[in-house]
């Protein structure tokens, strides 16, 4: 008897053995063809120079915030506005965050809130988690986390406020470069393009944020001045 | 597929509904809008369409190939792969997992695929708790309804309709604020997540390469499903693998703005095989591949080009009789041209020789598909194979078709057919007389009184002879 896997593959190969209809020509579309000599897939491709303008725009755009820090004052100055008028509870960190700025720890005890451990009850009780983010998309707004830290994963999804850190060099253009670069050495256990907060239209229409994820999302830009104070650990 | 219902008193009912009317007007014009701004943004999308396209062209040339490719890659990250030929060996598959493991509590992110095998009401009689998770979805599943829509489930639905379900289902205060009803959602699910021992997904992509499943969602629901609960099980059509992470970039770009005109939807998961450590999501992780109808519809030569669909709901959109009718007047899950088609494709014509036969072949949904599925000639087929399957027809069709070619023929049916039609009309076009069908098809509408004299002996012909 065979199985289930040799009957499925067995049909499909008998089915790929007759032979394809001449290719239809495609209806004709709706926009009016333009012409385009680029590589379509990554699409116009903007000077790197208004990738930052670009990502910051977008990202607002769909609900985020967007900070800058170029020194540990700055930084604690951020902290302090974003994290203030949450209510009680502790924050939770993802590796990610630990790794960007090794003492983050501390500075979020200063600003009397408990640092959490990752784990999803813990989580589910902390009113914004840290990550750092490995790739940042101009082209959408998006940010790249991926399970390759631990805690990532929780501190991006569970609590309802969601703050990114980020560097200059983390930014890339488009979805390709993200795809190369999550696919490169093997993709990870879990990789997520994250582009604004968790939202919802299903009830008639109307936008909604923070339905499971986050509703609030705060990117953090450290160094852009390039004042090499808020080093990476 | 459930028996189908009289197609004629099912358009009335819905024709004559204005709350539905209204509804799906709502929320097609808006769906419509984002996509056209969107797209109007990108100078290479239709060079991006043919990609996409060929791209799934690709995987699907050799679909024996790529799919035990994603298989020895899923099995090498630790993943468990089960065939299923039908939708019932995938609904028995997951029933004895969840038996064998003892998993009682069932989180679900949307799939059509799921709605297609009746997943749910199978897991719900062995006694399991499941809980879609998607708000449009559990709306649908609380209303003990099917999706109305691929992207927006509940869009048929108004706000004081879903504040009394909750009001009622929830046992919270009736409020109509959508804000106030996703946060009792939010509570209410977090819970569910929490406590879930089973997380049960779809997946929009499938890359073979590496056997990482790529889903899509605006919410987190599928994050959470994909993340809390201890066993992850994802069941995918055959057809919805990419070769590589090369293809998957036009599939992954084109797809979310042909649905609802986003650059990425807010979340973009990409799994690859079970967690290792702590927090890396579940410590299983199976993956049901579902033929079902899928490799009968690869072995016809014009419509095996519907398994390139990738579910983003722009024909729906875009389709005149979709934005009448609803996804709840079409015979199955899938609805609008795409739905007629992959019905026709599936259960064979004649069980969408209703749905088919209302198109109006305007080809608006072939212009907006993401992967240049000719959806309007694929609908046309359809009908075409439906009428060929009634007693008679084809003998009929061949003998006008030998009528026809000559002059003479054409000449004489023209004249007879006239005199026909003529007979039947009254002054102003309404059919005064004859057979039932054509009461019907005269019943709203006007029809033009044929000329005596045909066009092709018409003064005018002369004149320029």
């Amino acid at each position: 008897m065979t199985s289930p896997r040799d009957d499925i593959l067995d049909k499909i190969r008998r089915a790929l053995a007759v032979p394809g209809a001449p290719a239809a020509a495609p209806a004709p579309s709706l926009n009016a063809a333009k012409a385009f000599t680029g590589d379509p897939v990554m699409g116009y491709i903007p000077d790197p120079a208004g990738w930052r303008d670009e990502f910051d725009r977008r990202f607002i755009a769909l609900g985020g915030e967007v900070h800058q820090a170029d020194s540990n004052s700055e930084l604690d100055a951020v902290l302090a506005r974003i994290l203030g008028p949450l209510p009680e509870g502790p924050v939770t960190l993802g590796d990610s965050a630990r790794k960007e700025i090794p003492d983050l720890d501390v500075r979020i005890l200063r600003l009397g809130r408990m640092v959490a451990a990752g784990s999803p009850a813990r989580e589910a009780v902390a009113v914004a988690g840290i990550t750092s983010a490995r790739r940042v998309l101009a082209y959408s707004g998006t940010v790249l986390v991926t399970s390759r830290d631990e805690g990532d994963l929780g501190a991006s999804l569970v609590p309802p406020v969601h703050l990114i850190l980020t560097r200059p060099d983390r930014l890339i253009w488009g979805v390709p470069d993200a795809l190369s670069f999550l696919a490169q050495d093997g993709p990870p256990r879990c990789g997520v393009l994250i582009t604004g907060p968790s939202r919802t239209a299903d009830i008639e229409l109307t936008l909604v944020r923070g339905v499971h994820g986050p509703g609030s999302v705060h990117l953090i830009w450290l160094g852009w001045a390039g004042t090499g104070e808020t080093q990476q650990g | 597929m459930p028996p189908a219902a009289d197609f004629n008193q099912t358009v009335r009912r819905f024709l004559s509904d204005p709350t539905l009317q209204t509804a799906l007007g709502r929320a097609l014009g808006s769906f419509k809008g984002m996509r056209t701004r969107a797209v109007a943004e990108l100078p290479e999308f239709e060079a991006l369409r043919i990609r996409a396209r060929d791209a799934k062209n690709k995987v699907l040339g050799r679909l024996d190939e790529y799919l035990t490719r994603l298989e020895n890659n899923v099995r090498d990250r630790g993943g468990t792969v089960y065939w299923a030929s039908t939708g019932d060996d995938a609904v028995d598959y997951i029933r004895r997992l969840a038996a064998d493991k003892k998993l009682g509590r069932v989180v679900k992110g949307k799939s059509m695929v799921s709605e297609e095998i009746h997943l749910n009401q199978a897991l719900e009689a062995d006694g399991l708790e499941v809980y879609e998770t998607d708000l449009g979805e559990y709306i649908i599943q609380l209303l003990g309804q099917r999706p109305s829509h691929i992207i927006g489930p509940a869009i048929h639905k108004t706000k004081e309709e879903i504040g009394r379900l909750f009001a009622s289902k929830l046992g919270i205060p009736y409020t109509d604020v959508p804000e106030e009803m996703t946060r009792a959602v939010r509570k209410e699910l977090r819970a569910r997540f929490l406590a879930a021992d089973l997380g049960i997904t779809g997946a929009n992509f499938a890359v073979a390469e590496t056997g990482t499943l790529v889903l899509l969602e605006n919410e987190g629901n599928i994050r959470m499903s994909t993340t809390l609960p201890p066993v992850h099980v994802a069941v995918m059509g055959i057809e919805k693998l990419v070769a590589d992470w090369t293809d998957l970039a036009p599939l992954l770009r084109i797809l979310p703005l042909s649905a609802v005109g986003q650059r990425l939807p807010s979340y973009v998961s990409f799994l690859t095989g079970p967690g290792r450590v702590r927090d890396e999501g579940p410590r299983e992780f199976h993956l049901v591949l579902v033929d079902s109808f899928r490799s009968t519809v690869l072995a016809d030569p014009l419509f095996r080009q519907m398994l390139r669909c990738l579910r983003c709901g722009a024909c729906l959109n875009y389709c005149p009789v979709y934005r009448h009718l609803g996804g709840h007047g079409y015979p199955w899950v899938y609805s609008g041209p795409m739905g007629v088609a992959l019905t026709a494709a599936a259960f064979g014509p004649q069980a969408a020789r209703d749905i088919s036969g209302a198109s109006t072949l305007c080809q608006a949904c072939g212009s907006v598909c993401p992967v240049m599925i000719d959806l309007p000639g694929l609908i046309l087929e359809a009908r075409k194979r439906a009428a060929m399957d009634e007693p008679g027809i084809g003998r009929l069709v061949d003998g006008m078709a030998r009528i026809l070619a000559t002059p003479h023929g054409y000449d004489v049916f023209s004249r007879l057919a006239a005199s026909g039609a003529m007979a039947v009309l009254s002054a102003d076009g309404r059919v005064k007389r004859g057979p039932q069908r054509l009461w019907d098809l005269g019943r709203d509408r006007c029809l033009p009184r044929p000329a005596f004299e045909p066009f092709h002996r018409s003064p005018l012909d002369e004149e320029s002879e």
